[in-house]
C-alpha cells in the first residue's frame, strides 16, 4: 500500500509550532490585561505581538485589540492613532468608530461617518457600525442605520436585544406607537428572560399600554416580571408609577416615585431625568469653581 | 625441546600462508579481480564493491580486468569461462544463494543468478498523470511509448502502467540493476568482506564499519549458503526513487533480492483507473446503483472495478498474459485491489447472495475475488503453465467458501503480515497468526506464500518516534513462518527530507537495525542474535558500547511489554519515565565518546530523532476547559430542534483570540448513547449567507472537502489517540485516524472508517449537524471523570468572501496553525 495522503494540510502531533502556539498564549495574556482594566498594558501587549506576526491577518487583529484597549482607556487620541496601523481599510473605519464610541463622542462620530458606507464593511462589523452610527444619530434620522443593523445582526442575540432596545425608545420618542409595539413585542419573545433588555422591554410595553388606556394588558404585562425582576426596584417604581399616573391614580404615582427617587446608589443622571420625565422640579446645576 | 618448538610454530606458520589466500600484503595489491565482460551488471558492481572496500580497508588498490592478466593472486567475481577451465561448478540452489571457493591463489566469488531484463514497454510520467486525472494535457498525448503499449495489450484496452514496476522490479539507472535482482555473486562478495571484518550496518560509509589492515588474506575453504527464503523485498518508495543508489546498494550488499521475482502490487489500478478506460469500458466498472458509479480510493471519481464481471475478469486475464509475455522471468502476477474495501456492483449481489446462500458481505467479497481468481488462473495454466497467480487476500478477513477440487493449482495466497512484525513482542501472535492464516495457508496446497509486512507503524510521520526493537520476536516471528513462507514484501519508512537534501546519511537512524537483522534472518533464521548485536554494539558504537546496548535492551523490553501500542495520557506501552531514561542512557553513552567522532555522530543523530518524545507526555495533558456530555436515554428524535436534544449546548469561540463567537455563532452538544456504542455530536452553526455555503463535495473521503464549509471534530480516549473526521454541509464525511492500532489494522490513516452517519438540516439563518459515530474503535472504557476523552469541534466558515481567510471558530481553541494539538483540547466525560 502507498503511503498516499490525500490530506492537504499535515497534521504533526507533535509539532510544538513554537510561533502559533506563543501567539495564542501571548495574545491570552495580553486579553487577561485588559479584562483586568490595565488597557495601557494591554495595547502594548498587542502592539508587540503584532509587531512578530508574519501573517498579515494575525498581526491585524492584533491592532484592532489594541485599538479597542486604547479606546476602553478612554485614550482617544492613542486609539485613533494606532488604527492606523490596520492595513484593511474597512476595519480599521471600524476600529475608529469604534473608538469614538467608546470614547463617548457620538456627535462626532455621526457627523466624522455620516458618509461612510458600511456595507462594505465585513459582516462581523458591519451590523456593529450600523447600530453605533444609529445610535450616535438622533431622533428619526438615525432609525435607517438602526434598522439595518437589525436586518443583519444574525445570531448575535446580545446586540440584537441592544438594537431593538434602542428602536423601542426611539419609536416611543417619535410617537409611533405601532413600530414600538412591533420592537418590544420582538424583543419579549427572542430576548433572553432575565437580561436587562427583555425587561427593560417588558416594562416599556407596560408603560406604553398603559398610556394607550389598555389598563389590564399594562397590568399582566408588567406581572411577566419575576419576583427576582421586580427586585430591581426603582425601574420597577418608575413604570408602575408611570402606568398609575396613565390611569389618573395620581397619589398612587406619586409615592412610587418617592420610593423610587428616595433609593440609594442611582445616578444622579438617571435620577433628574426621570424626575423631568415625571414633570417634578430638579434643582439647578451647581457649577465647579 | 625448544627447537621442536620453533619447528612446530614454523610449520603451523607455513602451514597458515600455505593455506591462506593472500590478497593485500603490507598495503600493497596482490590480487587483480576478474570480471567477465559480459557479465551481469550486478556483478560489476559486486566487483567495484570489492575493490573499492579493499581500498578502504588497506589502501590497496586491486584493479579490475575482464581476464586474467597474470597476477599471481585472483579474485573471480562470478562463473565465467576462466572458472570454468579451473573446474568449478556452481553448486544447485533452490533459493537464492552464493558460493565462495577460496584457494592458494584464487577466490571464486559466485551465485544463482535471477535477474531481469528491462521491460520494453513504458509511460512516461506526464501521460500517466494526465490518464489518471484528465489534468495537464500533454503536448503530444498519446506519447510514442503510450501508443506502444496500448499497441502490444490491444482488445482496445487502454491501460496505465501502474505498479508494474519495470516487471521485475524497479530498474536502478545509476547501477543498471533492477531493484530485486537475486545476485549471487554480489552476495559472495558481501559475505567475503564480512568474513574481513566489515559491517554493513546502515546506508553510507558512516553506516559501514570498515576495520583498518595492511595486510588481507582468507583461509582456504568453501562457503556454501543458501537462504532460507526467496523472497526479500524491503520496500521504500523514496529509496527507489532516489537519484543517490546509495540505499539500493546497502540492500544489495545485505543480499536482499529474490528469485522468484513477482508482481505483487495494486495492478488493478493500471485496468481502470483513467478516464479512456472510464469511457471505453464502462463494462468493467462497478456501480452502486443504477448511473452511480462506487467512489474509488484515492480518489472517488476515479470508480472501482467490477470483480464479479466477466468483462473485468477477460481484462485482467489480458493483463497477465502480456506482462507474462514482455518480461517473462517472473514466477507470478497479482491482479491486486484497489487500496480501501471490496466493492461489489448492485447488480451482482443479489445473485451473490442466492449462489452462496448468505447475506454477509464480508464473506461475498471473499468468495467474489476467490471466483476471479480461479477464473484467471484457470487461463493461466493453459496459456502461460508452469507460472504462478497470486490471489489478493488484502482485505478479506475471512476464507472463501466456494472452493472446490477443481481449483487450479497455479494460485498462491499471500497474507498480510497481521499482526504486524513490530507487534509480535506481545503473547499470542502465533496464536492468531495460527487462527487467521493458516485457514489461508491450506489453499496454497504445499506451494510457499509471501508476507506483505509493514516496518511503518512504528514510524509514521503522525507517530511519535519510538526506539523500537524486537530482535527476538523478530527471530521468533522468522522460524514460525518459515515452514510456509517464502519472503516478505515490507513496507520501510524512509525520511523524505534527507532524499531531497540528496544525503542519506542519518536515514532511519532508528529502524536501520531492524532492517539489518531482517534481511540477516533472511537467510539465517538461527542466526545467534546475541552475538550479532554485541558486535554490532561494539562495532556501531565504539567506546559507547555498553551504554547503546544498555539502550537498546531498555527499548527492546519497553516495546515487549504487553500493553496498547497506543500511548495515551491513560495508559500504553510507553510510560512518561521511560523518555526521561532514553536521553539519560544517550548522554552517558555521548559522553563516552570523542567529540566530533563517528560513534558520536551516530548517537546525537539517535537521540536528535528523539526528541519530540521529550513532548509527547506534555502534550497529552489536556488543559481545554471540561464539557458534560448528555447520556441519551433514548435515539435523538431528527425532527426536535437540535436544541431540544442536548441539554447543553456550548458556544465556540474564534480560534485564534479566544473570544466567544457572537455573530454567525455555533453551538455543540455532544452525548452518548445508552448502550455506549455511538457517540451523537451536535452541531448549530448559524449563517447570514446560508446562500453562499461553499459545498461541493459530495463523496467520502474526498479531498474536495477541504474547499468547503466544514466541522472537524477530534476525538481521542484513554485507549486510541487519535480520531479526525470531517463533515461538511452536504453530509460528505472524511475520517481518519492516526492511532496506532487502528492504522496497523487499516493499513492508512485515511482508510479508517467506522461507518458514520450524519444528518444536516439547513435553515434561513443556519446548518445543523447531527453526526452519529461509533464507538467501537474508541477503547472499552467510556468516558468518565477519571478517563476523559478528549475532544474538540472545530467549524471553518468559508461562506462569502473568506476562503482566502476562513473564519475558524472551535469549542476550545487552539490557537492559529494545526488543530490537533491535543494539549489545547477539551475533556469530556
Amino acid at each position: 500500500m502507498q503511503k498516499k495522503t490525500l490530506l492537504s494540510t499535515v497534521v504533526l502531533l507533535f509539532l510544538t509550532g513554537t510561533v502559533c502556539a506563543d501567539f495564542f498564549d501571548d495574545f491570552k495574556a495580553a486579553a487577561k490585561l485588559h479584562k483586568e482594566r490595565k488597557y495601557q498594558a494591554a495595547a502594548a501587549s498587542y502592539k508587540k505581538l503584532a509587531k512578530q506576526q508574519k501573517k498579515a491577518n494575525l498581526a491585524e487583529i492584533c491592532h484592532l485589540y489594541a485599538v479597542k484597549s486604547l479606546a476602553s482607556g478612554r485614550k482617544f487620541d492613542e486609539a485613533l492613532a494606532a488604527s492606523n496601523a490596520i492595513t484593511t481599510p474597512e476595519v480599521r473605519e471600524y476600529a475608529q468608530m469604534y473608538t469614538y464610541n467608546a470614547c463617548g463622542k457620538k456627535r462626532q462620530l455621526k457627523d466624522v461617518f455620516k458618509d461612510t458606507n458600511i456595507s462594505k464593511w465585513p459582516d462581523e462589523y458591519a451590523y456593529l457600525g450600523y447600530f453605533m452610527r444609529g445610535s450616535a444619530t438622533p431622533r428619526a434620522a438615525g432609525l435607517k442605520d438602526l434598522e439595518t443593523a437589525l436586518d443583519c445582526c444574525g445570531s448575535d442575540l446580545q446586540v440584537k436585544e441592544n438594537i431593538l432596545r434602542e428602536l423601542s425608545d426611539r419609536y416611543i420618542q417619535l410617537k409611533k406607537n405601532a413600530q414600538a409595539h412591533a420592537a418590544l413585542d420582538r424583543l419579549i419573545a427572542e430576548g433572553v428572560k432575565g437580561r436587562a433588555p427583555y425587561q427593560a422591554a417588558v416594562r416599556s410595553k407596560a408603560v406604553l399600554l398603559a398610556q394607550e388606556k389598555k389598563f389590564d394588558a399594562a397590568d399582566k404585562m408588567l406581572a411577566r416580571l419575576s419576583s427576582k425582576e421586580k427586585l430591581q426596584k426603582f425601574w420597577f417604581f418608575i413604570a408602575k408609577a408611570k402606568i398609575e399616573t396613565a390611569k389618573g391614580n395620581g397619589s398612587d404615582a406619586e409615592q412610587l416615585y418617592d420610593k423610587a427617587f428616595a433609593m440609594k446608589g442611582i445616578p444622579l443622571p438617571i435620577i433628574r431625568f426621570q424626575k423631568i420625565e415625571a414633570g417634578k422640579s430638579i434643582p439647578k446645576f451647581k457649577e465647579k469653581k | 625441546m625448544r627447537h621442536l618448538l620453533f619447528f612446530v610454530t614454523g610449520v603451523c606458520l607455513l602451514s597458515f600462508s600455505a593455506f591462506s589466500l593472500d590478497v593485500v600484503r603490507d598495503g600493497k595489491a596482490l590480487a587483480e579481480i576478474i570480471v567477465s565482460k559480459n557479465a551481469h551488471e550486478g556483478e560489476k558492481r559486486a566487483a567495484e564493491d570489492l575493490a573499492h572496500f579493499i581500498f578502504k580497508m588497506t589502501g590497496a588498490k586491486l584493479k579490475i580486468v575482464n581476464a586474467p592478466t597474470g597476477s599471481a593472486k585472483r579474485l573471480f567475481v562470478g562463473e565465467n569461462q576462466y572458472t570454468r577451465a579451473l573446474g568449478y561448478k556452481l553448486p544447485p540452489f533452490k533459493n537464492s544463494g552464493y558460493d565462495i571457493l577460496i584457494e592458494k591463489d584464487y577466490a571464486i566469488l559466485a551465485g544463482k543468478m535471477t535477474t531481469g531484463k528491462r521491460f520494453p514497454y513504458s509511460m512516461p510520467p506526464q501521460d500517466s498523470i494526465y490518464l489518471r486525472t484528465g489534468k495537464r494535457k500533454p503536448k503530444n498525448f498519446p506519447s510514442a511509448e503510450t501508443k506502444k503499449w496500448w499497441d502490444y495489450i490491444g482488445n482496445g484496452q487502454y491501460f496505465t502502467m501502474q505498479y508494474i514496476d519495470n516487471g521485475f522490479s524497479s530498474y536502478i539507472p545509476k547501477l543498471k540493476i533492477h531493484y530485486l535482482d537475486d545476485v549471487g555473486s554480489w552476495y559472495a562478495v558481501s559475505a567475503l568482506l564480512e568474513k574481513a571484518g566489515i559491517r554493513f550496518y546502515a546506508p553510507y560509509e558512516e553506516g559501514t564499519i570498515i576495520p583498518q589492515k595492511r595486510n588481507l588474506s582468507f583461509s582456504a575453504g568453501r562457503t556454501t549458503k543458501e537462504a532460507a527464503f526467496g523472497y526479500r523485498n524491503l520496500h521504500s518508495t523514496p529509496i527507489l526513487r532516489s537519484s543517490l543508489p546509495e540505499g539500493v546498494l546497502w540492500i544489495k550488499r545485505l543480499m536482499g533480492g529474490t528469485c522468484r521475482p513477482a508482481i505483487y502490487q495494486h495492478t488493478s489500478y493500471a485496468l481502470f483507473a483513467n478516464f479512456l478506460q472510464r469511457e471505453k469500458h464502462p463494462e468493467i466498472f462497478a456501480y452502486k446503483s443504477k448511473g452511480e458509479l462506487h467512489d474509488g480510493y484515492p480518489t472517488p471519481e476515479i470508480g472501482y472495478p467490477r470483480f464479479g464481471s466477466k468483462a473485468f475478469r477477460d481484462v485482467c486475464v489480458l493483463y497477465c498474459r502480456k506482462v507474462f509475455d514482455a518480461s517473462p522471468d517472473l514466477y507470478a502476477v497479482c491482479i491486486g485491489t484497489p487500496d480501501s474495501s471490496i466493492k461489489i456492483d448492485y447488480r451482482d449481489l443479489e445473485e451473490y447472495k442466492k449462489k452462496w446462500n448468505t447475506e454477509n458481505l464480508a464473506q461475498i467479497r471473499a468468495n467474489m475475488l476467490w471466483e476471479t481468481s480461479v477464473y484467471i488462473a484457470k487461463a493461466l495454466k493453459k496459456s502461460h503453465p508452469g507460472k504462478m497467480f497470486y490471489h489478493w487476500k488484502h482485505y478479506s478477513n475471512v476464507p472463501p467458501t466456494n472452493l472446490s477440487q477443481d481449483d487450479p493449482d497455479n494460485i498462491i495466497v499471500p497474507l498480510i503480515m497481521q499482526p504486524q512484525s513490530g507487534e509480535w513482542v506481545l503473547k499470542n501472535s502465533e496464536a492468531s497468526v495460527k487462527r487467521e492464516h493458516f485457514p489461508w495457508v491450506k489453499l496454497n496446497r504445499g506451494k510457499k506464500n509471501l508476507y506483505w509486512d509493514y516496518f511503518l507503524s512504528t514510524d509514521w510521520r503522525h507517530i511519535p518516534p519510538y526506539p523500537v526493537f524486537y530482535t527476538k520476536a523478530l527471530q521468533r516471528q522468522t522460524r514460525f513462518i518459515q515452514p510456509y513462507c517464502d519472503g516478505k514484501f515490507i513496507e520501510v519508512p524512509t525520511e523524505k527530507k534527507y532524499i531531497k537534501k540528496g544525503e542519506l546519511a542519518g536515514w532511519n537512524v532508528l529502524q536501520h537495525l531492524m532492517m539489518y537483522v531482517q534481511l540477516k534472518l533472511f537467510w539465517d533464521p538461527d542466526l545467534d542474535m546475541n552475538a550479532l548485536l554485541e558486535e554490532y554494539y561494539r562495532l556501531y558504537f565504539g567506546p559507547a558500547a555498553k551504554e547503546m546496548k544498555e539502550f537498546h535492551e531498555f527499548a527492546e523490553a519497553v516495546w515487549s511489554r504487553q500493553e496498547s501500542r497506543s500511548v495515551t495520557a491513560a495508559g500504553g506501552f510507553l510510560k512518561e519515565p521511560d523518555v526521561k531514561k532514553y536521553f539519560d542512557i544517550l548522554e552517558r553513552a555521548r559522553k563516552k565518546t570523542q567529540p566530533g567522532s563517528v560513534y558520536e555522530k551516530r548517537i546525537t543523530n539517535i537521540t536528535r530523532k528523539l526528541e519530540p518524545l521529550k513532548k509527547l507526555f506534555s502534550s497529552l495533558k489536556r488543559t481545554g476547559p471540561a464539557f458534560r456530555m448528555a447520556k441519551l436515554r433514548k435515539p435523538i428524535d431528527l425532527k426536535v430542534p437540535l436544541k431540544k436534544s442536548f441539554k447543553t449546548m456550548y458556544q465556540f469561540a474564534d480560534n485564534t483570540t479566544g473570544d466567544k463567537i457572537h455573530f454567525n455563532s455555533t453551538f455543540a452538544g455532544v452525548g452518548i448513547s445508552q448502550d455506549g456504542k455511538h457517540l451523537y455530536v451536535g452541531v448549530i452553526c448559524y449563517e447570514n449567507r446560508m446562500n453562499k455555503l461553499k459545498a461541493s463535495c459530495k463523496k467520502t473521503d474526498a479531498s474536495e472537502i477541504w474547499n468547503d464549509d466544514r466541522l472537524e471534530i477530534f476525538l481521542d480516549t484513554p485507549e486510541r489517540s487519535f480520531f479526525h473526521i470531517v463533515v461538511n454541509t452536504n453530509g460528505a464525511v472524511l475520517h481518519r485516524s492516526t492511532d496506532q492500532t487502528i492504522v496497523a489494522r487499516d493499513t492508512l490513516p485515511l482508510l479508517w472508517n467506522p461507518e458514520i452517519r450524519t444528518t444536516i438540516k439547513k435553515y434561513d439563518d443556519r446548518w445543523e449537524a447531527l453526526i452519529c459515530i461509533p464507538t467501537a474503535d474508541f477503547g472499552k472504557r467510556k468516558p468518565s471523570k477519571q478517563f476523559a476523552w478528549g475532544i474538540d469541534i472545530f467549524r471553518t466558515r468559508l461562506a462569502g468572501d473568506n476562503t482566502k481567510n476562513p473564519a475558524i471558530s472551535a469549542l476550545a481553541p487552539v490557537g492559529p496553525g494545526f488543530f490537533a494539538r491535543q494539549q489545547r483540547w477539551g475533556t469530556m466525560y
